[in-house]
């Protein structure tokens, strides 16, 4: 947990400061906090150091007062400004708290210099446009908002029941966008947020643009021109951030080159006469929208895991490995991590095996040998045939596969190719080998999405 | 284009640049970074699908890149605090809005912008990232894009070569892609050529394999491509 903070922050208020207050919030959720004044006498420039300790950590928690804080040397931002900016880079979750505007402070807790004042006050402001997710005026305070920010953090809450919609339209589509927010009534669990269509992107900046987009579940964009050529960087900008599930346009009805152009979810409306009955019926589209999108909201694209299969004489090599796989998105069964105590883990194997969608079997001079790796192998053959998929893809530790003269390790070496991982112990050589593997895996999976769809 | 862009949606980078002539060096400097980090570069003129609209297919391409690179160099604002709305083109709107709105939890991007150009004319914060320079040599630009990604991929998905391995590939790519006798205007190649040619120049130093296997060979067929006879 990287706690960012400026100096003056650890001595007020007394006897008990706002960072001692996080801190202590901080290791009651159980983490271990990190922060400048952690860092250890370097020859690093500390700007470096600052860099790679927010790139490493899980969560970065700001907190921000009235000082912009020290500059870095030759740089154009404080060592604050610089860290929040790593962890935004590094897409580390952000936990921001503010000390409130009308909070009571010395005036040693403001900076005092014009220069600094105003890119603190810019900072701030930029801050405030984000995610800020509090503001406190005391160390009680900001301890309770930081322990509850973390646990929600860790433990998501379920969404809730209501869904929120966004109609985006403009001075003509106006008086349909009202009507259309009134049909979407709180009754049926919608809450309804009105925009501006051409005013969404400036006044405010991106930022406040994505904040609002943010707890959307489906935006109604009602344009009045059916060409659109004024308006195509909001619908791209609100497609772009919602996905095309959640985006739909709702154009008058009659001749238009929109079809053409998209097969962004459209509904046709007459703008003509009874515009009550108009409104029913996009609402009544929008909720049906709203019911399909919970029902296919768990569906992950390019998602596949993998089993590890190996014996414990290799277990140097597949923790390596298990960690590098976890690293680049692809979760692994390894029974190390993932066999729970008391658990009966042979059964629990197998079941393990037929759970994920790959089979990574681990073939050295060691699991040669092994009557599990062999049971293993024979399970990952069998759920081929009934899934007629690849699932089984051996790597090796040495050559020893290629000295059996027969037998199920034999066939192996003759009927599949072989991932090569025999120079592991070299770094560039186990990095070129683990490279192929993954993409191995990945043609795999995309064959797999093919032939379903055949 | 591949068939199934969301199985490979780990290994994409999603390229949104100008397509202007005077932008070609640049965008090829974008495309040898991806190719020479072991990633497959997707852009707008990738998609050329006719039976399917073009918004849906960048929707798709966007949606599925994990990484994607924005170059703003012809984005012109028309106020301090408009963020360039009239003169971006939809994919911009699109990639911007999707690459800012996911950036913390399922999707990388970085922004590209020229020395002398000045983005704060209209883009007041890009949700706090810092625009990554280049000066008026394309490979500047490779520079940056390939140091961004292996900074941020992980090593199972990105190559991890010497910089100026990657810039020696790049001067090799320009001799022999001035080799090609190619189907654009002049005898140029044309983008898949070019293309071909990045692939075969990365493959054979083995930082792009992705056709190292049968089904691989299958799955990224090797573009034709005819050799001048002088």
């Amino acid at each position: 947990m990287f706690l960012s903070s400026t100096s003056e922050m650890r001595k007020y208020p007394a006897p008990r400061s706002f960072l001692a207050a996080a801190e202590a919030a901080i290791i009651r959720a159980g983490d271990v906090v990190n922060g400048l004044e952690f860092f250890s006498a370097s020859e690093e420039a500390p700007a470096d150091v600052c860099r790679r300790e927010v790139s490493r950590s899980d969560i970065y928690v700001g907190l921000f007062g009235f000082r912009y804080g020290p500059m870095v040397p030759g740089g154009s931002s404080s060592y604050q400004e610089l860290e929040y900016r790593t962890a935004l880079e590094a897409g580390i979750p952000l936990l921001l708290f503010m000390l409130g505007d009308d909070a009571v402070v010395p005036v040693t807790f403001v900076d005092s210099d014009l220069e600094s004042l105003q890119r603190q006050r810019a900072f701030r402001q930029r801050l405030r446009q984000s995610s800020v997710k509090g503001d406190f005026s005391t160390p009680e305070q900001l301890e309770s908002q930081v322990m509850q920010s973390l646990v929600r953090l860790r433990d998501p809450a379920p969404r809730p029941d209501r869904r929120t919609v966004m109609i985006l339209c403009d001075d003509q589509t106006q008086n349909l966008g009202m009507l259309l927010a009134r049909e979407l009534a709180p009754e049926s669990g919608v809450d309804v947020q009105l925009l501006g269509l051409s005013s969404s992107p400036d006044g405010g900046g991106v930022e406040r643009l994505l904040t609002r987009l943010a707890d959307v579940d489906l935006a109604l964009i009602l344009p009045s021109d059916n060409e659109l050529a004024s308006e195509w960087f909001e619908i791209g900008a609100v497609a772009g951030a919602l996905g095309a599930e959640r985006t739909m346009l709702v154009v008058p009805e009659g001749p238009s080159g929109l079809g053409m152009q998209t097969k962004l979810p459209v509904l046709r409306l007459r703008l003509t006469g009874n515009q009550v009955a108009e409104a029913r019926f996009a609402a009544a589209e929008a909720l049906t929208r709203l019911l399909a999108m919970d029902q296919r909201s768990q569906a992950r694209p390019g998602f596949y895991s993998c089993f590890l299969s190996y014996v414990a004489e290799d277990a140097d090599f597949v923790a390596r490995l298990y960690a590098d796989l976890q690293d680049a998105g692809i979760p692994c069964w390894f029974d190390r991590a993932d066999i729970r105590p008391g658990e009966f883990w042979r059964q629990d194997l197998t079941r393990a095996i037929a759970g994920q969608d790959k089979v990574l079997v681990v073939l050295s001079r060691n699991s040669l040998r092994s009557r599990w790796v062999e049971r293993e192998i024979a399970r990952a053959a069998q759920l081929e045939d009934d899934r007629n998929r690849a699932i089984l893809f051996p790597i090796r530790l040495d050559d020893a596969v290629f000295d059996e003269e027969s037998g199920w390790a034999r066939e192996l070496a003759q009927q599949r190719q072989i991932g090569d991982f025999t120079r592991w112990r070299d770094e560039a050589s186990y990095r070129s080998a683990l490279r192929r593997l993954v993409r191995n895996l990945t043609i795999s999976v995309a064959s797999d999405t093919a032939e379903a769809e055949l | 284009m591949r068939r199934h862009l969301n199985a490979y949606t780990r290994h994409q980078v999603f390229l949104n640049y100008p397509y202007d002539e005077d932008y070609r060096p640049y965008a090829e400097a974008l495309s040898f970074g991806v190719v020479a980090a072991g990633l497959l570069p997707v852009s707008a003129r990738d998609l050329t699908t006719p039976d399917t609209g073009r918004l849906d297919l960048l929707i798709d391409a966007i949606t599925n890149c994990y990484y994607s690179a924005h170059d703003l160099s012809r984005c012109r604002g028309e106020g301090p605090d408009n963020f360039a709305r009239m003169n971006m083109p939809i994919e911009m709107g699109m990639g911007l809005f999707h690459a800012l709105s996911t950036q913390r939890s399922s999707h990388r991007c970085a922004f590209f912008v020229p020395n002398h150009y000045s983005y704060q004319g209209f883009a007041s914060d890009l949700a706090g990232l810092d625009p990554k320079h280049y000066t008026e040599d394309p490979e500047t630009l490779l520079v940056a894009v390939y140091e961004w990604l292996r900074d941020i991929g992980p090593s199972a998905v990105v190559s991890n070569e010497p910089t100026v391995a990657v810039l020696e590939a790049f001067r090799d790519y320009h001799v022999r892609r001035d080799m090609v006798d190619g189907a654009g205007p002049s005898g140029r190649p044309t983008h898949s050529e070019a293309r071909e040619v990045m692939y075969q120049i990365c493959a054979d130093r083995d930082w792009w394999d992705w056709r190292a296997t049968k089904a691989g060979l299958a799955e990224f067929p090797a573009v034709p491509i005819r050799l001048r006879s002088s």
